[in-house]
């Protein structure tokens, strides 16, 4: 498999590493001072600011426009309140949230069980590499409505699809980095007398790591589409027909209300991967 | 019994002929160690005896049996250390223990005192990166010892240490093998070291590897290091080896090899 799409974002692991001598000492600037902002320029500050740049430019031009369907902030969170009293919001994400995690897990785990194999053996890579290659390759959302035809509007249907969408990223991911793993270690792990299992759990898996995770973070983003795309496609159900069902009435506020929930998981995913990422990083030099 | 021997081993990569219908005889708890220059087999005899790599033909036997892969009572301390990177000293040293699946308690007990005994105490916890070569090079070593294995295999163990450790590590390791004897292969390029340490020592040549001198070495144990340097029987012994490692177009160092 070649994929460079998938290489692993360098990450900066454990700040605390205590013998790195080339790191300059704490708290020296590596960037240009910003005490010239004084308070404003702290970090927290500048992030709260930051972060509120975009809702509050978005308000503005909200109320500048005159076209009923331009929505603000404000509109989308008096929705998000109500659709939450309600219990819609709830029952919606509860419904997603399964597809989710289901179909996260039923594509993660064999993903990475291929990505093992694949990387590991190299004349499986052979022969199953122009397959994985050819379906990373293809927009997966082309066969979604054969898919349905073929597994009808269940559950079941909306976890294979999402489970589609992680299976590639992972197993392409998690096979490129089982191939950087220096053979000698796994030599060694078998000098010892360990078993197949035990060099996976030892060598490859931890030597794999950055790799797996890249799989991992490609994984969740692609997930996500994929809950969205098959709600939109099956269901009566879940965040993604929230969405249709709100803004086919034009009610747009209500309808944005899933995708500001789906935005924040996604989010929120994101940093619980990196901070999994930084604990088990913290065997790598800080570049 | 923990006997070695290899009968007319032969060993090609390929077209190359790395090993070429090797005998050698090693008997139980005997110290063996092979000198010879760079590329005449001597890694490749090691993982071939190690049940890494396959004899193209003859055999090795272990206390007799045919050696088909790699057996839990036999360890080879590789020549690039080969640490996990993910896992700290304590780990490291105790990976074998741990795949042998020795209760904790005692795992821990064993681990610290090999730590102790390579002078690493007090890195523990750290991790190979933040570990200089030769440092890295005893956690390999202590690895190996913890298992206490009744074959040892070392390549070139102390090639990355400075002259000083090297030699409190030829100690300690003397002192190990007359605590709990066990049968030692031992590759060094460094002569003085392999006649301190060895009752024999074999020397080979390359292209193709093969053994050309199987010398005794007559010196008492325990020994003193210092005792036979000054010994006029070592001086002898060296002479000879030099003589016997000169015609190849590498040369071998007398001494120590560069330092940490
Ligand atoms: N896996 C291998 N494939 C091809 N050639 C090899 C392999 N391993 C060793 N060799 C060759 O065998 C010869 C002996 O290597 P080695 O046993 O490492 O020698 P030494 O340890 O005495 O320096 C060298 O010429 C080396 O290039
Ligand atoms: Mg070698």
């Amino acid at each position: 498999m070649t994929s460079s799409a998938v290489a692993p974002v360098s990450t900066s692991s454990a700040g605390a590493s205590p013998a790195s001598p080339a790191a300059p000492p704490a708290g020296a600037p590596l960037r240009r001072s910003r005490n010239r902002l004084g308070w404003l320029g702290s970090e927290p500050v500048l992030w709260v600011l930051g972060l509120l740049l975009v809702p509050v430019v978005w308000h503005l031009y909200s109320m500048v426009n005159d076209d009923k369907l331009i929505v603000g902030p404000l509109d989308v969170a008096r929705a998000f309140g109500d659709l939450t009293a309600s219990g819609e919001l709830f029952t919606a994400a509860q419904s997603s949230g399964t597809v989710l995690v289901t179909g996260l897990v039923a594509g993660a785990i064999p993903g990475l069980v291929v990505g093992i194999l694949v990387g590991r053996f190299r004349l499986l890579d052979l022969v199953v590499d122009p397959y994985i290659n050819a379906a990373f390759a293809t927009p997966l959302v082309a066969i979604v409505p054969i898919l349905i035809v073929a597994l009808g509007f269940g559950v079941q249907a909306k976890i294979v699809i999402v489970a589609m969408f992680v299976f590639f990223p992972v197993a392409i991911s998690t096979a490129t980095g089982v191939r950087e793993v220096p053979r000698d270690l796994v030599e060694l792990a078998r000098s010892f007398c360990a078993r197949e299992y035990t060099v996976w759990r030892d060598v490859l898996i931890p030597g794999a790591l950055p790799y797996i995770v890249t799989g991992f973070r490609l994984a969740i983003g692609r997930a996500l589409i994929a809950v969205v795309v098959a709600e939109f496609s099956t269901s009566v159900t879940g965040l993604g027909f929230m969405i249709l069902r709100y803004s086919r009435r034009f009610r747009m506020a209500e309808g944005l209300v899933p995708v500001v929930l789906l935005m924040i998981v996604g989010f929120v995913l994101f940093w619980a991967l990196k901070r999994v990422e930084k604990r088990l990083s913290v065997w790598r030099a800080t570049p | 019994m923990a006997t070695i021997s290899a009968q007319s081993v032969q060993k090609s990569f390929d077209s190359l002929e790395v090993l070429s219908r090797l005998d050698l005889e090693i008997q139980d708890c005997e110290f063996v160690s092979i000198l010879g220059p760079s590329g005449c087999g001597k890694t490749t005899l090691l993982r071939t005896v190690a049940g890494l790599e396959k004899a193209t033909s003859g055999q090795i036997l272990l206390d007799g049996q045919p050696v088909t892969g790699p057996r839990p009572d036999l360890t080879l301390v590789f020549q690039n250390f080969r640490l996990l990177p993910w896992r700290t000293v304590e780990a490291n040293v105790g990976y074998g223990l741990r795949l042998r699946g020795v209760p904790k308690a005692e795992a821990r007990e064993r681990v610290q005192q090999k730590i102790d005994m390579v002078g690493l105490r007090g890195y523990e916890k750290k991790y190979p990166y933040q570990l200089s070569g030769g440092m890295q090079q005893r956690v390999g070593l202590a690895r190996a010892l913890a298992i206490d294995p009744k074959y040892l295999l070392m390549d070139e163990p102390f090639g990355a240490l400075d002259a000083q450790t090297r030699e409190l590590m030829q100690e300690e390791l003397l002192s190990i093998w007359a605590d709990s004897p066990k049968t030692v292969m031992f590759v060094t390029h460094s002569i003085d070291e392999a006649i301190v340490l060895s009752d024999r020592v074999v020397v080979m040549e390359a292209k193709p590897g093969r053994i050309v001198d199987d010398i005794r070495i007559p010196f008492e144990r325990p020994r003193s290091a210092v005792d036979i340097r000054t010994d006029p029987v070592f001086a002898e012994l060296r002479q000879h080896m030099w003589g016997l490692l000169r015609h190849e177009d590498r040369p071998v160092a007398a001494g120590g090899a560069p330092g940490e």
